[in-house]
């Protein structure tokens, strides 16, 4: 969204536009101030479609065709969006998320999300995805037992709630290390490699296995995958901290 | 730290908003930070809505063509999205039959019946008595 910010602020005409005044406007008549949103949004709506069909065949004809279910969907049901509208977001931000989630650009999301080629994801993000574990490693996980597990868990339970959520995002949700810098802004999507790397290499139960494993770099991450895999499919990743002490609070 | 009865907590609300600004040293940032990365560790749904808008953003930066700027849509697509909060020109006749409600509908659907078989009665009429005349003059 910085990327977004900086073409509008480089944009002659939509320098001037105040979006968030023009969007408090139209929720209080969203009918008479409609064109004004239509022409100041159009731009930013069609850019960002244009850019997500970039690699789909007929690319401009879908990026109209998504362009035009966005404004259908703000216009739709008495224009619910516009007046649903918090307002302490960004509007281009907004905009974005009904861009993505438009019909015709749904394939691409779903293929961007399961890759079919991950080597042609990974040549374009230049981003090296974690290895498969191989079955060796997986058998020594097994054999190992529940002792291993349960130390892997409270080891990565133990983590700060935003080390947590790296980690879920990036083995959970599987996204790149750019995808990532966007989202925690660490700088540079070395620094998010360099971050991982630090916070595997602090977990007491992989570095204890690592020499008598033969666990090369890639498969340290792939073992952590496994087990962040893991504890976000039982649910138990939420903290609970908060929880436990009201209800220590409550018993005084 | 239970906060005091006196200063209006209760079991119900243990913790008051002042005591959560004093735990983050008055950083409201923090504590929504907080708020929302707690959120996300709970919820899946939110967690994927996250990610693929992390997704979309990255994919967005890509500039199309190679030219990294605001794009302009054809004037048309424009006009089209404007004119969807107009509402619908309909011509007299669908008036009739879209707005109308059932009532009225019941009484136009006869009148247009009525109408088209009258229109096709005076044709019929006039095709017969142009027949009949051909005949007389034979």
């Amino acid at each position: 969204m910085r990327h977004l910010d900086r073409l509008l602020q480089r944009d002659p005409k939509l320098r001037g536009v105040d979006f968030q005044r023009l969007v408090q406007r139209a929720r209080q008549d969203p009918q008479a101030h409609w064109p004004e949103l239509v022409e100041a949004s159009m731009p930013v709506v069609y850019t960002l479609a244009l850019r997500l069909a970039d690699d789909l065949r007929n690319g401009e004809a879908m990026a109209e065709e998504a362009t035009r279910e966005v404004f259908a969907e703000l216009h739709d049901t008495d224009f619910a969006v516009v007046r649903e509208y918090i307002g302490y977001g960004k509007w281009p931000s907004l905009l974005l998320r009904l861009t993505q989630n438009a019909r015709v650009l749904a394939d691409r999301r779903s293929e961007r999300e399961n890759p079919v080629d991950a080597a042609a994801l990974l040549r374009k993000d230049n981003d090296g995805l974690v290895p498969e574990l191989e079955p060796r490693v997986s058998d020594l996980i097994h054999k190992e037992g529940d002792r291993f597990s349960t130390a892997m868990k409270r080891v990565i339970h133990i983590l700060h709630r935003q080390d947590r959520l790296l980690l879920g995002m990036r083995y959970e949700q599987g996204l790149t290390l750019r995808e990532l810098d966007h989202l925690f802004r660490l700088g540079s999507p070395e620094r998010v490699q360099s971050l991982l790397d630090r916070l595997v290499d602090s977990m007491q139960p992989i570095r204890a296995v690592a020499d008598a494993w033969d666990l090369d770099h890639g498969q340290k991450h792939a073992v952590v995958q496994h087990f962040v895999k893991q504890l976000y499919a039982s649910g138990s990743m939420e903290t609970g901290d908060d929880r436990k002490v009201a209800a220590a609070l409550q018993q005084q | 730290m239970a906060a005091p009865k006196q200063w209006g907590y209760s079991r119900d609300q243990p913790v008051g908003n002042e005591m959560l600004v004093s735990w983050a040293d008055g950083d409201l940032i923090e504590i929504l930070t907080k708020e929302v990365v707690e959120r996300l560790l709970t919820h899946p749904e939110e967690r994927a809505q996250v990610a693929a808008f992390a997704r979309a953003c990255e994919d967005t930066v890509d500039p199309h063509d190679g030219h990294d700027r605001i794009e302009r849509p054809r004037s048309g697509l424009t006009e089209l999205c404007v004119s969807m909060a107009e509402p619908m020109a309909l011509l007299p006749g669908e008036i009739a039959m879209n707005e109308g409600s059932v009532r009225s509908r019941a009484l136009t659907m006869p009148a247009i019946a009525f109408g088209t078989m009258a229109r096709a009665g005076v044709v019929l009429g006039l095709t017969a008595v142009v027949l009949l005349w051909m005949l007389r003059n034979l």
